[in-house]
């Protein structure tokens, strides 16, 4: 290639680089999720997908490959070049965005925080389930279930992480508000299904008396049910309190052996998280943290929810 | 301009102008001098990590545990810092040694017992990155104490990005390295040619055991930019770093048999990687589909690289 | 025996690989300014004789003596740091460096001395190289270009002007024309009539006998691991030294062929 050829095309480039930026005036909305492709977080960018077009912005969807934080970093980077009017990120890490986060603001652009909160970075609004609340759902109906007294499973988190610590607490105090002498067993994992499995069952082979067995997420439920069944326990013999509203959550719903789980409403946490990005960007006053609630399945309501939520279309059991 | 076409990374170099030429006819927002800076930070930490893998490829080896070894040195320094409260320059005298001692594990199964480096270095992917999590915990650490923000986000005069000092002044001493020293000389002889290298007595058991130190070193030093920028730590980050390290390598002209290669290419290598991803995202191209084109890109750069090399064997 | 002292002699040289017997009591002499040649079949003997005098390999048993001291050669360093430098079949050339680098490779000049980090004295080296292909008379146009850019005569010539550059004693060229066409093998050829007329001892692995005549003083004949004959070629030709390499000719019946060999065997250094 000689020079000539070289500076030509430059030439074109600039051009069209000016023409281009005439003509750009409709607002531009950065949705950047932290690269999990299971079907929460699906559900999650789809909701953020369907706000987006409602909304007939432009909507750029981009993610951090492999949960890489250091490439989600660039893409924030990139992001604040490409002048985008706001944006609605899920962080691959809350402390590690920060810095970017801090770029973004200093660049004038809001930064919404959906589902996992930013720390260290003043950011315009954070939406997400509030997870004491939605444990509380969850605690205050499985206090409905049992006698003062009873015995209790409840399956934890990673108690290392404000989520896993939340729902416990949440958890804890709904039902010890009502059922102050309830003795709590607690099995602790790191989301892990197998750790969850494992505990339920040297819990059940030291406490045949369970009432009943609540679960920090989903996956610990099927845990407990693989141990219920070695243990040779029937669907219902001990409740079973879920929460996530996942797929696999609702299926053991149907299959009868969860009697109530404390849903996520995970399509509203992206389509709300891409409303209040696209309402700061139209300088709208927006809340600091919105929650996105928490909805109560149970056996009767189960198919409904299944369907209004769009779950419905990644569950086994129809 | 014929000592110009007859560089290694002759390629690579036209790649970068090409590229960028097109992305700033697709993207309004390429090229300005803070996008392109922006490129250069981001481009930082694989090019430091392509830097030392080029020593270990033009060897003819390859080290796959570049972005596990990042993370080891890195979450290792992060977590004496933060949660043990440790002098930063104590840590950071710590990434570099944990860097040097993994590097002469590597080198010392390389060199001295003659497992194949793919393999000592596909355990190591592993075997690192598992003793990164089980040394902190599996924590993350947040808050880097100075002098890491300023070598993350800190600028030269107010001007130039530390980042991007860093990497110039990694990139200048380590061409001087490899073109004027006798490690850089028996870098090139081992990989041309490993028997006769042996028979001019060249201890090559030793120099092959320097390259794996260089490459760890490099890690640590990928490490501490790293953490810098990032203002955190953990053992998961540097996820799959070795793949852009390598890729950068190969498509900065380096040959994958060895031998064949110069350390500039590998930062043009890098730069481009890194070009092509800034460009995608301003082009709003979905993840999946970047994934994809970064994996087309290493397999057209080594496919290069053999028919290049079929066509020297042949003369 | 001769009565200058031999640049290099051998006695009692042996190297049994397990039952194998690679090579048995071998003896040989080379005078100051003499140009030898070792005949032989494959697996006479004869690369297990260069590897030991060279140090790649060691004994089981006998003594290699340079300038009548006793020597141990524990590497193919050793063998080097006492003069003796050997051009190998396979070259030992990086083709991806440039001819100085190759010409130095192994004993770079350094401007400072800081272990492996030694900055490397580009000038001093490059300088040197000129002088020393200019004296054994090989051309190079390009001193820049790498190996990969040379026929293989070329590189033959590099290797040659290398050994012939820092040989203090003597040079060892194993087969150095097998791999080379008729032109480039004349002008390797003339490149070893350089180095006789230098006064360089040398010793030539070669399976051309054409070449042996042409070139050496001396042809040293390896049968079955032993060295059997060795013969003045001024006083052989090559029919009898095919004969007395496929055994058709027994040594004994050949005048004078066993006498040097008898001679060393009898040898014993002064205490």
């Amino acid at each position: 290639m000689n020079i000539k050829q070289v500076v030509s095309r430059l030439a074109v480039a600039l051009i069209s680089v000016s023409l281009m930026s005439v003509a750009h005036a409709e607002l531009t909305i950065a949705y950047i999720t932290n690269g999990n492709t299971n079907e929460g977080w699906t559900l999650i960018n789809g909701g953020a997908k369907a706000a987006g077009k409602k909304a007939g912005v432009k909507f750029i969807e981009l993610a951090a490959e492999k949960g890489e934080l250091s490439k989600q970093l660039a893409i924030v980077e990139d992001m604040i070049t490409r002048k985008v009017d706001a944006i609605a990120i899920a962080p691959v890490d809350s402390a590690g965005i920060s810095p970017a986060v801090n770029r973004a603001l200093a660049a004038g652009i809001p930064v919404v925080a959906v589902d996992t909160n930013v720390t260290g970075s003043k950011i315009t609004s954070y939406v997400a389930t509030d997870n004491i609340k939605a444990a509380n759902v969850q605690g205050d109906w499985a206090a409905g279930q049992i006698k003062d007294g009873d015995k209790v499973i409840y399956i934890t988190g990673d108690l290392g992480q404000s989520t896993g610590q939340e729902r416990k607490k949440g958890f804890v105090d709904a039902l010890k508000a009502k059922r102050p002498n309830a003795k709590i067993i607690e099995v602790s994992t790191t989301w892990d299904q197998t750790q969850a499995q494992n505990g339920v069952e040297s819990a059940l082979r030291a406490n045949s008396d369970v009432k009943l067995i609540a679960c920090a997420w989903d996956g610990g439920a099927l845990g407990a049910v693989a141990a219920m069944k070695g243990a040779g326990i029937k669907q219902g013999e001990i409740k079973l309190a879920g929460f996530d509203g996942s797929p696999g959550g609702l299926d053991m719903m149907k299959q009868g052996w969860q009697q109530a789980n404390a849903a996520q409403m995970l399509a509203k946490i992206g389509a709300v998280g891409v409303e209040t990005a696209i309402a700061a960007a139209k300088k709208q006053k927006v809340e600091a943290r919105i929650d996105t609630g928490a909805f109560l399945v149970l056996p009767s309501n189960v198919d409904k929810f299944a369907k209004d939520s769009g779950v419905a279309q990644f569950m086994k059991v129809k | 301009m014929k000592y110009l076409t007859r560089q290694e990374w002759y390629g690579a170099l036209v790649a970068v102008l090409v590229l960028g030429v097109l992305l700033s006819i697709a993207s309004p927002y390429f090229l300005n001098s803070r996008n392109l800076s922006n490129i250069l930070v981001q481009a930082s930490v694989i090019a430091l990590l392509a830097g030392g893998q080029t020593f270990v490829i033009l060897t003819g080896g390859v080290d796959l545990a570049v972005g596990a070894l990042t993370a080891l040195a890195g979450a290792m320094a992060g977590y004496m810092m933060v949660k043990l409260g440790i002098d930063p320059y104590l840590a950071i005298l710590t990434a570099f040694a944990i860097g040097a001692g993994v590097g002469l594990f590597n080198g010392y199964l390389v060199a001295f017992v003659g497992i194949p480096s793919f393999i000592v270095t596909l355990g190591g992917l592993t075997l690192w990155r598992g003793l990164a999590f089980d040394a902190t915990g599996g924590f993350d650490m947040s808050g880097m104490p100075e002098p890491f923000p300023f070598i993350g986000y800190g600028e030269l005069f107010g001007l130039i990005p530390m980042p991007i000092v860093v990497m110039v002044l990694f990139y200048v001493s380590m061409s001087f390295v490899l073109s004027s020293t006798k490690l850089g000389r028996y870098v090139y002889a081992i990989g041309s040619n490993e028997m006769g290298a042996r028979q001019v007595g060249i201890n090559i058991r030793w120099y092959k055991l320097g390259v794996y130190v260089v490459s760890g070193l490099c890690c640590a030093l990928a490490a501490l930019v790293l953490i810098g920028r990032m203002d955190s730590s953990s053992g998961k980050m540097a996820q799959m770093f070795e793949l852009d390290a390598i890729a950068a390598v190969i498509l900065g002209g380096t040959s994958l048999f060895g031998g064949r290669g110069s350390i500039i290419g590998s930062l043009l290598g890098a730069i481009l990687i890194t070009m092509i991803r800034n460009g995608m995202n301003l082009l709003e191209i979905s993840q999946f589909k970047q994934m994809m084109a970064i994996g087309a890109v290493v397999i057209i750069a080594v496919w290069i690289d053999v028919i290049r090399r079929k066509r020297l064997l042949r003369k | 025996m001769s009565n200058q002292t031999p640049v290099l002699r051998i006695r009692g040289l042996t190297k049994h690989y397990g039952g194998v017997k690679a090579l048995t009591e071998a003896n040989f002499a080379l005078t100051p300014g003499e140009h030898a040649a070792i005949v032989g079949d494959n697996g006479a003997g004869k690369s297990t004789f260069v590897r030991l005098i060279t140090g790649v390999e060691q004994p089981n048993s006998g003594t290699i003596c340079i300038d009548g001291k006793v020597v141990n050669f524990d590497s193919p360093l050793d063998a080097r740091d006492q003069g003796i430098e050997t051009v190998y079949q396979t070259l030992a050339l990086a083709e991806d460096l440039d001819v100085p680098a190759n010409i130095f490779l192994g004993r770079e000049k350094v401007r400072i001395n800081l272990g492996p980090l030694s900055i490397l004295n580009h000038k001093a080296m490059r300088e040197e190289s000129v002088s020393m292909l200019a004296t054994t008379g090989v051309k190079i146009q390009d001193m820049n270009e790498t190996l990969r850019g040379m026929s293989g005569g070329q590189r033959q010539c590099v290797a040659i002007a290398r050994a012939a550059g820092f040989a203090k004693k003597m040079i060892i060229l194993d087969e150095p024309t097998a791999a080379l066409g008729i032109q480039e093998t004349a002008r390797v050829e003339e490149i070893i009539k350089g180095l006789k007329a230098r006064g360089v001892p040398l010793i030539i692995i070669s399976h051309n006998l054409r070449q042996v005549f042409d070139l050496a003083d001396r042809i040293w004949v390896f049968r079955q691991g032993r060295i059997v004959a060795s013969v003045l070629k001024k006083e052989s030709n090559p029919e009898q030294i095919v004969g007395l390499i496929t055994g058709a000719v027994n040594p004994d019946n050949v005048p004078g062929a066993t006498d040097l060999l008898t001679a060393i065997s009898v040898f014993r250094e002064p205490a």
